[in-house]
């Protein structure tokens, strides 16, 4: 299984976003997130959608959203993308030693401490989902509490 | 004025001259304005005769069929049809009403989220917000319905917006037919050719040792018969057709080897079995003519010319790809490849003929009368005008072996496979003007048996012919072949045909004999008066060969039970 990502743009109508997940469900497509928003242009949104299979069905994918005739354009980025998650997260600090394996893990990954309180700490993390999902093993090979845990989905341009 | 009128003039000023319909609480407004309008309507008896009604408009002419139900059951009761015209690519507008805008989304009474439900089976859909949209919305939905590749469009209005009244301003613009400015920047449906395409596929044209054309509904949507007539007797390559494709290619060829598929011609398959390429035309491989993908793709290119561009490489993989109106594109290939190139294929097609010679279809006579033989008496008794329209099962694939007439005039439901089809298909195609011959079996003419008074009451002349066997014939046939003869819910016992017919006013007959049948029928083709209508009670049993059994592929049909090419 393969990841491609999709970017969409549309009217931004609603109904939009309904028909795009109908489609996948009805054809057994697989979505690993999926992410809606504004333009610049207030009459256009933009999705940012994982599709999860071969090369093949992702292009199938794409001729097949194309068609939704609110659909305005339809593209399978390549390597050159620049992509980017959004995580909030809210972790569980008991010792100094956890507290150290902590630090050691934000070493990879764009981070920035949002408040602590006690024991617990809120971080935000925004990078590529790859060093996100490298950074969430550290932190459960290190026994680290996880309280919460938000991922927003990719967006890429 | 109010919005009922806005939507009458807005349908009028698209050439719309019939609606059918059944009112209903939602859509009173709308009934009430439609006497002053020049729109005829045909009151059917259950909603899903006026979708089929709409679309047997469109399949027989190059019309756009209307139909109006009222909200909830009246609107649900439309799915099979819309469905139906989907699956087949035919155009249509569905209206629907819906309660009040302040009502929706209550569960109020009647109500449907009609526009969700209908979702994954039209082309577009539209819920009517306020009245201003209307004229765009439905110059919209016609533009939708019938280009590109065809479909049906839902229009789906409250009740509270057919009764609200217009402003001056709008009421002038509908009187003066204003052009409508549309808005549908994500809708594309013209293609630039890609010339590099068009090269590649003369390459592989003249390259080819045994090739073969599929033909199929594109070439009748795109009015591109003459077209594919001129391509295939310049190239003279063996030809086959899809359900759909019938009639596309009028008239007698050595090359012409008669329908492909699950029943198609034993000639057909074996050509396309072993054909080295394939030229599909307006087709989409859908499973009924490849049997197993897999097998099916094995040791052939695939040239694959479609208006849609998400049906390339869907179902199989294609060399060449040619996206566009195939009456632009074929042309440009004939152009291009020489007269010469049957030279390379003269054995090919020699091979070709003498199997088609040698298997031909069934035709044994027997004592009691068959379904066989009442179509092939039908068939002497047509004209080349006439519409047959068939209904679903074994008769369909016998009526669909044998047809020898144009395009457009023999009509089946052929993606959804929707029994009850016919009658209320037939009764659209009678506003072609042309005659219309309407046959189902005992399953299928009782699934909008209702329709009976639709067309007494309206006159609509459909010549109604029930073809009474006695079975679920078409599934009794897997049962026989498959499942050991085990009859699970097939034998059907039937009411008396010809008193049904009469006791709904319909001159009604009943043939048991092959001598009954002729002098019916020709009574029939003499009858222009309304409707008319015969039972044909023929022999229980009987299978349509060929066939290819599900899960084999097209080198593995069946002749008989036992016999395969």
């Amino acid at each position: 299984m393969e990841k491609y990502i999709l970017s969409v743009l549309a009217e931004n109508k609603t109904g939009v976003l309904s028909k795009i997940t109908s489609l996948f469900r009805r054809k057994l497509f697989q979505i690993d997130s999926l992410t809606a928003g504004k333009t610049a242009d207030e009459k256009v949104s933009q999705l940012t959608i994982v599709f999860l299979g071969s090369q093949n069905d992702a292009e199938k994918a794409a001729g097949m959203l194309r068609k939704i005739v609110e659909i305005l354009s339809v593209q399978i980025l390549d390597d050159s993308a620049v992509v980017r998650e959004i995580v909030l997260a809210r972790f569980e600090i008991k010792s100094e030693n956890k507290c150290r394996l902590l630090k050691e893990a934000e070493k990879t990954v764009l981070v920035n401490q949002i408040s602590k309180t006690g024991d617990e700490v809120l971080v935000e993390l925004i990078d590529t989902s790859q060093r996100i999902e490298d950074f969430l093993e550290k932190i459960k090979k290190a026994d680290i509490q996880i309280l919460e845990w938000m991922r927003s989905g990719v967006i890429a341009i | 004025m109010i919005g009922a009128d806005v939507l009458l003039k807005s349908l009028e000023n698209q050439g719309v001259t019939e609606i059918f319909s059944y009112p209903g609480g939602t859509v009173i407004p709308i009934f009430d304005r439609m006497p002053s309008s020049n729109i005829r309507r045909i009151l059917v008896r259950n909603e899903q005769a006026a979708a089929f009604a709409a679309a047997g408009v469109s399949r027989a002419t190059q019309k756009v069929g209307v139909c109006l139900a009222t909200s909830g059951p009246g609107a649900t009761n439309l799915i099979t049809g819309i469905a139906d015209a989907k699956l087949d690519s035919v155009p249509m507008v569905a209206l629907t009403g819906n309660v009040f805008r302040s009502l929706i989304g209550s569960d109020a009474f009647q109500e449907v989220d009609i526009v969700g439900i209908c979702e994954p089976i039209v082309k577009h859909a539209y819920f009517v917000e306020k009245v201003e949209d209307l004229p765009r919305i439905v110059a919209e939905a016609f533009h939708l319905a019938k280009s590109g590749r065809p479909g049906p469009v839902l229009i789906d209005i409250p009740k509270c917006i057919q009764s609200v009244e217009i402003s001056d301003v709008m009421e002038k613009a509908l009187s003066e037919k204003k052009e409508i400015e549309m808005h549908l920047p994500g809708y594309f449906h013209e293609m630039n050719v890609d010339f590099s395409e068009i090269e590649k596929a003369v390459n592989l044209i003249n390259k080819a040792k045994k090739p073969v054309v599929i033909f199929g509904h594109g070439v009748v949507l795109s009015n591109a018969e003459k077209g594919l007539t001129e391509f295939l007797e310049k190239s003279k390559i063996p030809f086959v057709w899809t359900l759909h494709g019938i009639g596309a290619y009028e008239g007698e060829s050595d090359l012409s080897l008669g329908m492909l598929g699950m029943h198609g011609t034993a000639s057909a398959n074996y050509a396309v079995h072993n054909a080295d390429l394939i030229v599909g035309i307006g087709i989409r491989f859908d499973d009924r003519i490849t049997g197993v993908l897999a097998d099916f793709q094995k040791g052939k290119k695939i040239i694959h010319f479609d208006i849609d561009p998400s049906e390339f490489d869907k179902n199989v993989y294609a060399e060449v790809k040619i996206c566009g109106q195939i009456k632009e594109t074929l042309p440009q290939i004939t152009e291009k490849i020489s007269e010469k190139i049957s030279e390379k294929f003269e054995d090919w097609q020699k091979i070709l003929l003498d199997k088609k010679n040698s298997w031909k279809l069934d035709g044994k006579k027997e004592n009691v009368l068959t379904e066989i033989s009442v179509i092939e008496a039908l068939y002497k008794k047509i004209d080349k005008e006439d519409i047959v329209v068939s209904d679903v099962g074994q008769h369909e694939m016998w009526l669909a072996q044998r047809f020898q007439g144009k395009s457009r005039k023999f009509l089946a439901s052929g993606g959804l496979g929707t029994m009850g089809f016919s009658l209320p298909t037939a009764m659209g195609a009678t506003f072609s003007g042309h005659s219309v011959w309407s046959i189902s079996g005992d399953g299928g003419i009782q699934m909008n048996i209702q329709e009976l008074m639709t067309v007494v009451q309206d006159k609509l002349p459909v010549k109604i012919l029930i073809i009474n066997n006695g079975f679920l014939g078409m599934v009794r046939q897997w049962q026989d072949l498959f499942y050991d003869k085990n009859y699970v819910d097939t034998p059907l016992a039937n009411p008396d045909f010809q008193k049904i017919g009469e006791a709904y006013g319909i001159p009604s007959f009943r043939a048991e004999t092959l001598d009954e049948t002729i002098e019916v029928l020709e009574k029939m083709k003499d009858y222009n008066d309304g409707p008319i209508l015969c039972e044909f009670v023929v022999k229980k049993e009987e299978n349509v060969f060929p066939m290819v059994p599900a899960g084999k592929n097209l080198g593995e049909t069946l002749l008989s039970k036992n016999e395969k090419i």
